[in-house]
């Protein structure tokens, strides 16, 4: 696994892109016709919602790439992006929550899009369990990685059955398009959350890594032990 | 649904506050662990 | 085929020597459908506009236990490696399993819609399509519960994981489920229920043909 410094700046350009683009949506971005001032959630709702997805994916890419290889690598990076994944979706919903509260007066709207995000999020939320509770390294790479391809194959399945059930209610659900003149705010957010996960997933892919090697490790032998070295 | 929803600005700054601290909070539990597994394993 | 029908047969016999154990289940899903009517309320109307969703949730419940006592005796004596050394594929254990699960699941489900048509009021003349829908709901339980079944029954708090791990997965194929059911009881006005079932087998079709693939890496050693 790499050692180099590039996470690091990842972590950073992604928090300063984000500092930028936010306070442009909060601050100068001019106010929506019908939505009004609570629009500006949207700035952080819609990029935090394209990356949770985006790394989802890519889970669900090392769940293949582990299933087919295997390697530590691999299962490393699953950890990881799983973990962000679930953060992110709960990130989604909380924002999703607040953006409901006063535009439907309700704090859920059952939005197909926000509801599917809440299964995915208890879904990788019980991978994560799993991998807790089970001790054998390799079970759990493959185990984990069998029930991320699962999940991850449901996600259309959710979502369209959600939107299905829900057409029945008529509620309308969050604005698909922003128009022009919020763009900006909008694309430098999604940059920074993106840049912001490269390097955090990648700093944790290199935990996992690391970790994995203090399990694996044999033993110490008896001669060195009986020595005095240290191991 | 018609009209301009008035104010709630109450709930922008809560999301963008929720998201800050989500992300920063997320971000320095990360770089701490990594460090820490790193000082494990570099002072072996 | 002959692997799919011995391990079938196996499956079966199993689950006919701990038919206890079935009866079991089927009285902590009758009681569930009997706490969910205590949550509501006495409100008949209210009760019978719901009834589908309370047994299903019902037979979800009682469903984990089912698929989690299903590797039971695989687990006992560690006879799932025996299996596993024959030389027989995987996968036909895996099927074999599955539709056992599945017959059970319907059979579990059919004996709780009298339940639920005398707690909540809620029949319905078309007891024919009532039963498929019940059989393809069951079917989607089945296949990713008695692969996680398998999963869990290896692991350490195999109670918590399989119903943590199924519940979120399985949420397409509960809606379409209550749905189905739904129309069945309440009336279908508008012709729904041919979509839902739909769902339902694409669901089905989905999970059975993964899950199946993947078994094989679930088991191994």
């Amino acid at each position: 696994m790499g050692q180099g410094k590039w996470p690091f700046v990842a972590v950073a350009s992604g928090l300063a892109l984000l500092a930028w683009g936010s306070s442009w949506g909060l601050a100068f971005a001019p106010r929506e016709a019908y939505m009004g001032d609570v629009q500006r959630i949207m700035y952080v709702h819609v990029p935090t919602a394209w990356n949770a997805m985006l790394v989802l994916t890519f889970a669900f890419a090392c769940a293949v790439v582990s299933l087919v290889r295997g390697g530590w690598k691999w299962d490393a990076r699953l950890e990881a992006a799983v973990e962000a994944g679930v953060v992110l979706s709960a990130l989604v919903c909380a924002q999703g929550s607040i953006w409901a509260r006063p535009t439907w007066g309700v704090w859920w709207d059952w939005d197909p899009r926000l509801t599917t995000t809440a299964v995915l999020l208890f879904a990788f939320g019980g991978i994560m369990a799993l991998r807790q509770f089970v001790d054998d390294p390799v079970k759990r790479a493959t185990w984990s990685a069998v029930a991320t391809v699962i999940a991850y194959v449901d996600v259309p399945l959710v979502y369209f059955s959600v939107r299905w059930w829900n057409s029945l209610h008529q509620m309308q659900s969050t604005p698909e398009t922003v128009s022009r003149a919020f763009h900006w705010p909008l694309r430098i957010n999604a940059f920074g959350v993106l840049f912001l996960l490269m390097g955090l997933v990648e700093l944790r892919a290199r935990t996992a890594f690391l970790r994995r090697e203090t399990e694996l490790e044999p033993p110490p032998s008896r001669a060195a032990a009986a020595v005095g070295v240290a191991s | 649904m018609s009209g301009v929803i008035q104010g709630g600005w109450e709930f922008v700054i809560a999301a963008y506050l929720v998201s800050a601290a989500i992300l920063l909070g997320y971000a320095f539990s990360v770089v701490r662990r990594y460090r820490r597994e790193r000082a494990r394993r570099d002072g072996r | 085929m002959s692997v799919f029908l011995a391990a079938l047969r196996k499956d079966l016999l199993l689950q006919w020597r701990t038919r206890a154990q079935l009866v079991a289940v089927f009285v902590f899903g009758a009681s569930a459908l009997l706490l969910f009517s205590f949550a509501v309320g006495p409100n008949a109307g209210v009760l019978r506009q719901h009834a589908a969703g309370f047994l299903w949730l019902g037979l979800l419940l009682a469903s984990t236990l089912a698929l989690a006592d299903s590797f039971e005796s695989e687990m006992a004596q560690r006879a799932l490696e025996g299996l596993l050394l024959l030389p027989a594929d995987p996968r036909a254990l895996y099927y074999a399993k599955a539709v056992a699960n599945v017959l059970q699941l319907t059979l579990l489900g059919v004996a709780l819609v009298p339940v639920m048509v005398v707690l909540y009021d809620a029949g319905t003349a078309r007891v024919g399509a009532l039963v498929v829908v019940v059989a393809l709901g069951a079917a989607g339980l089945s296949a990713p519960g008695t692969l996680y079944a398998a999963m869990t029954a290896q692991a350490r708090a195999r109670n918590t994981l399989l119903p943590l791990l199924l519940f979120p997965l399985v949420v397409p194929a509960l809606l379409a489920a209550v749905k189905a059911t739904s129309l069945l009881i309440l009336g279908d006005p508008m012709g729904q229920l041919r979509a839902w079932t739909l769902l339902l087998v694409a669901f089905d079709a989905v999970y059975w043909s993964l899950c199946g693939l993947l078994f094989e890496r679930v088991v191994e050693d």
